[in-house]
């Protein structure tokens, strides 16, 4: 006879993980099914050094820099920061998660913690009128926003970003350190501080899941500028350290090397139907709720799959431009040794003064992923190229601007037939950014440029990025309250069952600029939490 | 160890002397023979045989002319951002970066003033690559025999 778990959560990802948690702190019983594919190769050949001390020193570099498959040489539009430790990221997403798609860059993800094996620990707070229009409550985010940075260390200051993405934060830790070039761009925005905000324009740090201090197992940051690589301190939050100590729990049990296809509902509970990785065999799970953590478009496969729905579900991703700056007058200075690779400054550009629509951009130095990529940009031969770099490389300021996004009806995805998949299907994926926002967006690129340029700081060029290269996706099951089908209820259950909830950002209705990763982290907690007082009054 | 099996010509046109040309080209220092050995193994990773026609005649006149490395280069940033050549010279680029002996050649570092005012003729001298390389790439696209 079939055994029937109190909760199965699928993913072990950001949502999944915190979902789980919640789930497993209540006294639930969980069992996790995930595909949970590994990083063995690289690992161990990282030196436990800083970068710079690695690069003038290690004789086999080449393999974890490069790959042995030399996969770490980009071509085209791969992503410059899928680096060959980072890679299992992505591995067999193209075999078990197939996807067809023009002009739309998709990362998901089958590794132990999924895709916030590579999140780069931006944790932004939404602001009450963006939380508002994705459909959920700023009072009840506010516990799970406390709740995610309690458990997982926030770095964080006060200072004019505070209100576009740390407003309520509170027991975070120092804030990261910046280097040179960043901080002095920092202290010419407080110069002018005022003409800065009359345009609209904020600058400060946002909140970063990294440790400046050390919070239980895991250490502060030794700014090594080996977060792309390695990190043996566990400085930065990644969502397999919670699944690991989760593991070690009585009532949490895991199940890896599986692909979750669909589920059914019967009376008194849900049967999950799983394929595995190393063979294909089916086999069939159940429990008496379901939580579905597999990031939205995993969501969006095993929803659609499940109630047999071949209407398109709607599809958010944020716009994403990347804007390669010089500081002029940081040209002919190096960077410190001592730095982090991940970003360091943001600005906000909120036009309309009313904390919606704002774009984020985000400040990085460049050293840490290699000379050659920016190179490869450069419209010269690749000798030139390199010297120009090399002699700029310590001035280079990255700006990553994010747009927010709406539905329309343009962006979608479906479900759609697919011989050769091993489930049978794909998802197709449309992205079309419409020409209003596409213009909107234009304009408020030139404006943050523009504002970079009163800096000292004067943007090379820009790159547009296709949709989906933020990673960050959202909406294909927006929150209603009338049950209608292919939308969640507000405590994240699907409409149409009883016994199935959905813990990431399937639901919001709108997808803010501002990385998403802290609010799925709290929304799944949310849901989570919900779920354990409902099945305890039960 | 190299997984281009021993005694076969995967990749023609590779010789030690052309590859050192090109890294000579790429970062003014000669690549060690495990270098040369590492990026054929990149290429045969990535696939980057030379198919089109134009490409093979590109190759061999680099070969045969390595002043003109730099021009035929040049052009086929213009006009073939994402092709093979340009591939297989990230990817010798890549290698030789990925090695301590050149890292004084890739890793930021205090540069002088001076340095950099150089710099300016030698992105004229890049520009000016950029023109004869377009044309010698539009001229091994002519339809010749």
């Amino acid at each position: 006879m079939a055994v029937i778990h109190d909760h199965i959560v699928v993913g072990s990802g950001m949502t999944g993980a915190h979902a789980a948690e919640t789930l497993v702190e209540n006294g639930r019983q969980v069992l996790m099914l995930d595909a949970g594919v590994r990083e063995e190769r690289y690992a161990p050949l990282v030196p436990d050094t800083d970068f710079l001390t690695a690069r003038e020193t290690d004789l086999e570099q080449h393999r974890w820099l490069l790959g042995d498959r030399f996969e770490g040489v980009p071509w085209g539009a791969a992503a410059h920061t899928l680096t060959p430790p980072r890679q299992h990221l992505i591995a067999g997403s193209e075999r078990w998660l197939p996807l067809e798609a023009r002009a739309f860059q998709r990362m998901e993800s089958l590794c132990y913690g999924g895709l916030g094996a590579g999140w780069g620990a931006g944790a932004a707070v939404y602001t009450p009128p963006e939380l508002e229009t994705m459909g959920l409550d700023p009072t009840r985010l506010a516990e799970g926003y406390a709740t995610i940075a309690k458990r997982i260390g926030l770095a964080a200051e006060l200072d004019d970003v505070t209100p576009y993405c740390g407003a309520g934060l509170r027991a975070t830790q120092p804030p990261l350190a910046m280097d040179g070039s960043i901080a002095r761009l920092r202290a010419k925005y407080a110069a002018r501080r005022a003409a800065f905000r009359a345009r609209g324009i904020a600058m400060g740090k946002m909140p970063m899941a990294v440790l400046t201090r050390d919070l239980g197992e895991r250490r502060a940051t030794r700014y090594t500028d080996m977060e792309f690589w390695a990190d043996p301190e566990q400085a930065v939050y990644r969502p397999w350290m919670t699944v690991d100590a989760l593991r070690r729990e009585p009532n949490f049990v895991y199940e890896g090397g599986r692909l979750v296809t669909r589920f059914s509902e019967a009376a008194d509970h849900v049967a999950v139907e799983t394929l595995r990785l190393d063979g294909g065999a089916a086999e069939t799970f159940h429990a008496r709720r379901l939580v579905l953590g597999t990031g939205t478009l995993g969501t969006a496969r095993i929803v659609l799959r499940s109630i047999d729905r071949d209407a398109p579900l709607p599809l958010l991703t944020n716009g994403y431009c990347i804007a390669p700056c010089v500081h002029v007058e940081r040209l002919g200075r190096a960077l410190e040794r001592e730095r982090t690779s991940l970003g360091q400054l943001e600005m906000m550009f909120d036009p309309g003064r009313a904390g919606l629509d704002v774009r984020m951009v985000s400040l990085y130095t460049y050293r840490s992923l290699l000379l050659f990529k920016l190179a490869k940009e450069v419209p010269l031969a690749f000798g030139d190229a390199r010297a120009l770099m090399h002699a700029l490389v310590g001035a280079v300021v990255l700006a990553t601007i994010n747009h927010p996004d709406h539905a329309a009806p343009g962006k979608f995805v479906r479900r759609v037939p697919d011989a050769n998949a091993p489930t049978g299907d794909a998802l197709a994926v449309t992205h079309a950014v419409t020409e209003p926002e596409r213009r909107d967006n234009d304009r408020a690129e030139r404006r943050i440029l523009a504002a970079l340029s009163l800096l000292g700081c004067h943007a090379l060029k820009r790159q547009h990025l296709p949709s989906g290269a933020t990673v960050h996706y959202a909406g294909t099951l927006p929150f209603a309250d009338d049950e209608r089908p292919a939308s969640l209820a507000r405590d994240g259950r699907l409409a149409g069952t009883r016994r199935v909830f959905v813990a990431d950002g399937s639901g919001f209705r709108y997808l803010p600029a501002n990385g998403l990763t802290l609010t799925l982290m709290a929304q799944a907690h949310l849901v989570a939490l919900g779920l354990a007082r409902r099945t305890h009054d039960e | 160890m190299s997984v281009v099996p021993l005694g076969t010509d995967a990749f023609p046109g590779t010789d030690d002397a052309f590859v050192q040309a090109l890294a000579q080209r790429l970062v003014g220092e000669p690549a060690t023979t495990r270098e040369i050995e590492r990026w054929r193994d990149a290429l045969a990773c990535h696939g980057a045989a030379l198919v089109a026609r134009r490409d093979r005649r590109l190759w061999a006149l680099m070969r045969r002319a390595p002043f003109l490395i730099g021009a035929v280069d040049a052009g086929l940033a213009w006009r073939d951002p994402h092709g093979v050549i340009r591939q297989r010279l990230c990817l010798l680029l890549a290698v030789l970066e990925a090695s301590p002996a050149h890292v004084a050649r890739f890793v930021d570092q205090p540069y002088p003033l001076v340095a950099l005012a150089g710099l300016a003729p030698r992105m004229a001298f890049a520009a000016l690559r950029v023109a004869l390389g377009l044309v010698v790439v539009l001229v091994a696209e002519a339809p010749w025999p």
